[in-house]
């Protein structure tokens, strides 16, 4: 008896130590940290992670039925709006910044160039809501969506009943974000020494370390934080960034450092998309004294060759697994077939 | 058989004892304001007043003695529904403390349900963050003029969360008077008509507004 008990209590230990009982769809890249968001409340699951990805590329949460998420955030351009300095949202209305590569979003406290939003399950609403978005109202998408014969067996599916609810539907979108992640570059594999740089990419590395990872911190390329990065205010646009949520003087034209994994991919560059060349956004970097927030000055001095080094290492984050993994990608076996259904 | 009728009788005592500690008592808080009479005593015509009263707790002295299960009530104080809290008989209390708002720990907590789903439409959506209370409403005379107050913010300077004590006791019911008069007069003064966004003269309306909360017990009106 005795020692079918201890038996057992070494095999809980070990179900205990291996098992990640929230997050089963959930895996977490060798070389990162532990992610920020909050399992506990919203455990992975399929079922919920398929409502995810269908809501993320269906048109119907815009107010006219035209656009969707993936408009904006497009898989092979590692979920942003490629050649848009400002994206536009339904009835051609042009937005104030350039859409966000999403990725990796388990490990953000908070999104949106300025830090508008402190969670990752309520971030959608931001852009459902937007005038110059998608328009729409949560009343009328749950409205929408409980008409609906194939988000009902979805929603009945993973959640047990077919009510579809503003924490359902948003945690189902959660789960898809979740799903996200971009850890499959050549940068990665070189990191868990599965591969190795050429001369010229290693000697970009170490211009990147010198030089960038103040604020684009390795393995998320982001310090997550929100920095000045010299540039001037647009005057159309009269962006003030981070100021605009804290009302402190001090976070005026600072935006949210964006991370460069997939940089080939996600042009244009900037808070408001500024930049189409990399080579524009190095120019940059290269004429001015940046501060960071711990007051220290750095000042980055480029020459043509080093430039062309620096590039060389920013194209090994490219992840082509994550770019073109169709389990990201638009889901023709879900929505194709609703258009029948209905 | 002896010891089974003890068995029984002991059981008996138990169940009884047991059903006893489970008896509450119910106290009431009904809600009033000064909106109807604003209506027919000015211009002024409020057409919508919500607000969140949270984390409602009870105090004996400064000692804990009951918090409430519910986070959060949005309350509609145009057509405002009593609040009843159930507490158990033998919990003494002389205090209640509650929160007019929704505190930062709540808002950063991702998507809630019930009084805190953001289909209430008390939720920012383009900045995360609960409106702790919406006043809307039109001045009705010559230059007439519409005025939307939507108070929130919870971080940092921004932080609008107002706390509110009262003296209470078991078994009383009480009235919480909400004066909505004296914030409208100090915002039409200033010129203020629109306010939508969390910020420091939002933390100020929500001083104002808190500070003309009141509390009396029922039967002080009835001796009145």
């Amino acid at each position: 008896m005795s020692r079918q008990f201890i038996y057992f209590l070494i095999l809980s230990v070990f179900v205990l130590a291996f098992a990640n009982p929230f997050n089963p769809e959930f895996k977490k890249p060798k070389n990162f940290p532990t992610p920020i968001y909050n399992f506990k409340n919203n455990e992975t699951d399929s079922n919920k992670i398929i409502i995810g990805r269908a809501l993320f590329y269906d048109p119907v949460l815009s107010k006219d039925s035209s656009i969707s998420c993936a408009s904006c955030h497009s898989s092979f351009n590692a979920f942003t709006h490629v050649d848009h300095a400002l994206s536009h949202g339904i009835a051609d209305r042009v937005g104030f910044r350039n859409a966000p590569a999403l990725m990796n979003l388990a490990w953000h406290q908070n999104f949106m160039w300025d830090g508008a939003i402190n969670n990752l399950e309520m971030q959608a609403l931001a852009p459902i809501t937007n005038h110059s978005e998608m328009d729409e109202d949560i009343n009328h998408i749950l409205w929408k969506l409980n008409q609906s014969y194939f988000y009902k067996k979805l929603f009945a599916q993973a959640y047990g009943d077919e009510k579809i609810t503003t924490e359902r539907f948003l945690k189902s979108i959660t789960q898809f974000l979740l799903q996200l992640i971009s850890a499959n570059s050549k940068y990665d594999s070189v990191i868990l020494k599965q591969s190795k740089f050429s001369a010229q990419e290693e000697n970009g590395y170490v211009l990147f370390k010198k030089n960038c990872s103040d604020c684009h911190q390795e393995p998320l390329f982001t310090n997550l934080k929100f920095e000045k990065n010299g540039l001037p205010m647009e005057q159309k646009l009269k962006d003030i960034g981070h100021m605009r949520i804290t009302m402190e003087s001090k976070d005026s034209l600072s935006f949210k450092v964006p991370s460069l994994r997939n940089i080939a991919f996600t042009y244009p560059y900037m808070h408001d998309g500024r930049m189409n060349k990399l080579q524009d956004v190095l120019n940059h970097y290269d004429t001015i004294l940046l501060q960071s927030q711990n007051k220290k000055t750095i000042k980055i001095r480029l020459s043509k060759l080093e430039k062309v080094d620096l590039t060389a290492f920013l194209l090994t984050l490219t992840d082509q697994h994550f770019l073109f993994n169709p389990a990201l990608s638009f889901p023709k076996e879900l929505l194709f077939k609703n258009r029948r259904n209905n | 058989m002896k010891l089974f009728i003890w068995i029984v009788f002991v059981l008996f005592c138990l169940v009884n004892v047991f059903s006893a500690s489970a008896q509450t008592i119910k106290t009431t808080f009904f809600l009033e304001t000064d909106i109807d009479h604003i209506y027919l005593t000015d211009t002024i015509h409020i057409s919508k007043c919500n607000v969140y009263l949270s984390n409602f707790k009870f105090y004996q002295n400064d000692k804990l003695a009951f918090t409430d299960t519910e986070k959060a009530y949005l309350i509609d104080l145009i057509d405002p529904i009593p609040l009843n809290f159930e507490i158990p008989t033998q919990v003494k209390y002389n205090r209640v403390v509650f929160d007019v708002g929704i505190d930062s720990l709540t808002n950063v907590a991702g998507i809630l349900t019930g009084a805190l789903d953001p289909r209430n439409g008390m939720y920012w959506s383009w900045q995360s963050g609960y409106i702790n209370f919406k006043i809307e409403g039109d001045i009705r005379s010559k230059n007439s003029k519409s005025f939307q107050y939507h108070i929130g913010g919870y971080a940092a300077k921004l932080n609008a969360l107002q706390s509110k004590s009262f003296d209470v006791s078991a078994g009383n019911s009480y009235i919480f008077n909400f004066s909505i008069m004296p914030l409208l007069t100090n915002c039409h003064k200033n010129n203020l008509f629109e306010l939508m966004s969390p910020q420091l003269k939002a933390v100020q309306m929500a001083k104002v507004f808190a500070e003309h909360i009141s509390c009396r017990k029922i039967s002080d009106l009835k001796n009145e």
